[in-house]
């Protein structure tokens, strides 16, 4: 079991690290072609269409297993923070399975979407430059697939209470900090 | 069942897994997915599902959220927020309680460069409040101002949640951005004269600073502004004059913030990945929020119950007065429990097609809107700007504290929102002059 954690953390790791380099790059890419539109008369080719068919599908699609391992997706607390912590452990963790569900179709139907791109040999002309974009379609179903993947170990960790390897933030830490937070708030308050 | 009533059923069922604290994207997702498949079939349903998160994703005006995010996490690791607050110090610091009026106009200054009121709550609470506390301001009054502050982040261009309203309801992203100009600076100077109220009432909450500064002293802090002025001078004066678009301002303005905070020496190899860092998060879990919206969009589209409130709403006679407040209503309270572009992206889809059918302008719509989402970050028992600053302020003041301060701020945004509905020309004027 921790093995296959670590396996899963060693890929959303360098999921990651891709995720960054596009931030980073695409904001030095669209500074150049800037500069060159304005001040050269030389814009970058195919600009527009690398940065959404590219950089855009990578921050959106790649970085969303990694995200969830930091816990970060956003979900809403109200009223699941009123019950009992043991409760609100076993909630989260079945609700990895509901979300394990919907990734799984996301990634089966974009699979399909990316071959038929291929197989279509999708692209894009921009000014004179045709830039190939079916490759970017595999992002989805990589991203997609990742995320199942992660979010059934997280669920296998929580039935077989195993050690799990991939370094996540804990299903229940947030809730545990916060009640503590609340509970030091509380006490500081009653104290004057 | 009839497709109104199956459109109602997963409204239902979506509102009941969000609750159950299933992630916001993937409810949407699902609901969507398994309504079209009941409504119209399997075939409709793998289409939409194989579709729209590329086609949403992929797209040239989506990437100004990830550049105006790094642009503004850029700022804030550079530490900009600390020249603009020292400036508005030592020229307001004679008035009552000049410090608090201060961190106002620094909030005011670094909202224009940053898209989100997380981030300009934060970085204002991390030099203003620190100072207030040297002069023995009243906690409260600090922290709250703070916190509301905070929300002219995203009123003041640039701003995320606009972004993606614009995107949405397919209004000129620079037509909101000017459009929340006005209402940015009204809701600043309410504040400013919350703050004048309240320690002129009370001197006791913020003692008068007796310090006189030197005129020469003055100048030379308004030096230390230059930064946030160059920044705004290129990224809004190339989107405004029509040179660039969102995108490009938003590129070009976080790489000028990435210059300036190396300038500065201000930039380390932990913050440039750190700032990477929270752009990817941020935008990667806001962006499956609003495939989900994109998708639920289509559904509710497909069953008719958008129109079917919208003729509901006629058939009660609601007038235009009647419909906003209940707008108001709705917004107020979904505010107080959700997180912002959350509620948006949640909310959108019904409510813009029975926008559609008044006379209201969308580019005022849009601001309004993120005025209500804005109060939203400070109405308790969710307010995201007020557990920033507890996060920022430690064991100085507990989340009650921070919310009895800024309940006296809600007041003065309660009368913006009148103003903004009885004036649209307040948001309306700036885009007006664009045409």
């Amino acid at each position: 079991m921790t093995a296959i954690g670590r396996l899963l953390r060693r890929i959303t790791d360098l999921t990651l690290v891709v995720g960054l380099i596009a931030v980073a790059l695409m904001m030095f890419h669209i500074t150049i072609d800037v500069v060159g539109k304005f001040g050269l008369d030389q814009p970058v080719p195919a600009t527009i269409a690398l940065v959404s068919n590219y950089y855009m599908v990578v921050i959106a699609f790649l970085p969303i297993a990694y995200t969830e391992t930091r816990n970060s997706h956003i979900t809403v607390e109200v009223l699941t923070e009123l019950f009992p912590v043991r409760a609100q452990r076993h909630l989260y963790s079945w609700s990895y399975l509901i979300s394990a569900l919907i990734y799984g179709l996301l990634a089966y139907r974009t699979w399909n979407e990316a071959v038929r791109a291929q197989e279509t040999g999708s692209f894009i002309m921009e000014q004179s430059t045709k830039l190939l974009v079916w490759p970017s379609y595999y992002l989805l179903p990589i991203g997609c697939g990742l995320m199942t993947a992660v979010l059934l170990y997280r669920f296998a960790i929580y039935v077989t209470g195993a050690t799990s390897g991939m370094g996540e933030v804990p299903t229940m830490q947030q809730a545990i900090e916060g009640a503590a937070d609340d509970a030091a708030a509380r006490a500081k308050e009653s104290r004057g | 069942m009839s497709d109104v009533e199956i459109g109602f059923v997963g409204i239902g069922i979506l509102v009941t897994l969000i609750a159950l604290r299933v992630p916001i994207g993937v409810s949407l997702i699902g609901v969507s997915f398994f309504g079209i498949w009941a409504m119209v079939g399997e075939k409709a349903a793998w289409g939409i599902l194989g579709v729209v998160p590329y086609s949403f994703a992929a797209t040239w005006q989506l990437s100004s959220v990830p550049m105006f995010l790094l642009m503004g996490f850029f700022c804030f690791h550079a530490g900009l927020t600390k020249g603009l607050f020292d400036a508005a110090r030592v020229w307001l610091s004679g008035l009552p309680g000049g410090l608090a009026i201060a961190t106002v106009f620094g909030a005011a200054g670094f909202a224009a460069v940053t898209g989100s009121s997380v981030a300009c709550a934060a970085a204002m609470g991390r030099i203003a409040v620190p100072e207030m506390m040297r002069y023995r301001y009243d906690v409260s009054l600090a922290t709250g101002t703070v916190a509301a502050a905070g929300t002219i982040g995203a009123l003041i261009p640039p701003s995320i949640l606009m972004i993606l309203y614009g995107i949405i309801a397919e209004v000129p992203i620079s037509d909101l951005f000017l459009g929340g100009v006005g209402a940015g600076l009204l809701t600043a100077f309410g504040y400013v004269v919350v703050i004048t109220f309240r320690a002129s009432i009370n001197p006791e909450l913020a003692p008068r600073l007796t310090e006189k500064v030197p005129l020469a002293a003055k100048i030379s802090a308004l030096k230390e502004t230059w930064p946030v002025i160059l920044l705004m001078a290129c990224v809004f004066g190339g989107l405004f004059g029509g040179l660039f678009t969102p995108t490009e301002a938003g590129a070009v303005g976080a790489f000028l913030s990435l210059v300036i905070a190396g300038l500065k020496g201000s930039l380390t190899l932990t913050s440039f990945k750190n700032a990477l860092l929270e752009t990817l998060l941020t935008s990667a879990s806001l962006f499956i929020i609003a495939i989900g919206a994109s998708m639920l969009t289509r559904f509710l589209a497909f069953s008719g119950a958008g129109d079917y409130l919208s003729e509901l709403v006629v058939e009660i006679g609601a007038n235009e007065i009647m419909l906003l407040v209940g707008i108001s209503a709705v917004y107020l309270v979904l505010g107080m429990f959700l997180e912002p572009i959350g509620a948006m992206l949640l909310t959108l889809p019904i409510l813009l097609p029975i926008i559609a059918t008044t006379g209201f302008s969308l580019v005022w719509f849009g601001v309004l809107l993120t005025k209500f989402l804005e109060i939203g970050m400070i109405t308790p028992p969710i307010g995201l700007n007020v557990f920033v600053i507890k996060g920022v302020v430690g064991d100085l003041a507990t989340t009650s504290t921070i919310f009895r301060g800024v309940m006296w701020f809600l007041v003065s945004d309660l009368i913006v929102i009148v103003l903004l509905i009885a004036f649209p020309d307040i948001v309306l004027y700036l885009p007006s002059l664009m045409d």
